[in-house]
């Protein structure tokens, strides 16, 4: 029976880690990490020494795993991230769920893709320079394609 | 946010002829900073800009626009809230 339980919850503010007693009545969030950054999953890794796993997917700065190896105290990103090959095409939009894969490094990622498509040039504006200028409408862009892709990631540390 | 990917420097000197190069040139040098500017194929994040002196080059030629000697290439993320 353990003596504490460790709840590591990724949300759309951030991720938390709390702590409760073996007896599960009550749990206090213990520590904050990463707060204002989406994480939409978050692993407790207990092959070997138990290791959190949050997958910190930024709109700003792309997709990361982040990891603990002290429960939660802190954690850093690891030096790889998911991503697909460079000659894809396709751009790595979110990370979806984290689970543990065969060996003890490997981790499976489930991950949507974004496919690249070609920008519309600068919108020009219409009239003669004088006065009020309206926009024109944006150019036609073709809807962006998602898809959900599992794929074996072995993070470097 | 981005300098603790590059040891804390805020400017970086580049020789390459253009965006796309010193871009290029950022992958080899700090990969973790070039992660945070570009995704996987190449194209700058949608919420980071890169400014050609005082010229978004999302404005004009992208990053395939041509640097000066002298240019100041600024990279700056947007900053959203509500």
């Amino acid at each position: 029976m353990p003596e504490r339980v460790i709840l590591s919850i990724g949300t759309k503010k951030g991720q938390f880690v709390a702590e409760g007693a073996k007896t599960r009545r009550s749990f206090r969030a213990a520590r904050t990490v990463r707060v204002g950054v989406p994480v939409y999953s978050t692993l407790i890794d207990t092959r070997g020494t138990p290791r959190i796993f949050a997958s910190s997917c930024n709109p700003f700065f792309g997709m990361k795993v982040l990891r603990s190896t002290d429960l939660g105290k802190s954690f850093k990103e690891t030096q790889s991230a998911p991503a697909f090959p460079k000659d894809d095409g396709r751009a790595l939009a979110n990370i979806w769920s984290i689970e543990p894969g065969k060996d003890k490094k490997e981790l499976l990622v489930r991950r949507r893709a974004r496919v690249a498509v070609p920008q519309p040039r600068q919108r020009r504006l219409v009239g003669d320079g004088r006065g009020h200028q309206q926009p024109r409408a944006r150019a036609q862009v073709a809807p962006r394609k998602r898809r959900a892709v599992h794929a074996h990631h072995h993070p470097r540390w | 946010m981005l300098r603790v990917y590059c040891g804390g420097v805020t400017k970086l000197s580049s020789t390459a002829p253009t965006v796309r190069g010193a871009l290029e040139e950022l992958e080899q040098r700090h990969p973790s900073l070039h992660r945070n500017i570009c995704d996987e194929t190449g194209a700058v994040r949608r919420h980071i800009n890169v400014f050609v002196n005082t010229s978004n080059v999302r404005d004009g030629e992208g990053i395939d626009t041509t640097l000066q000697p002298g240019d100041v290439v600024t990279i700056l993320p947007a900053v959203s809230g509500g």
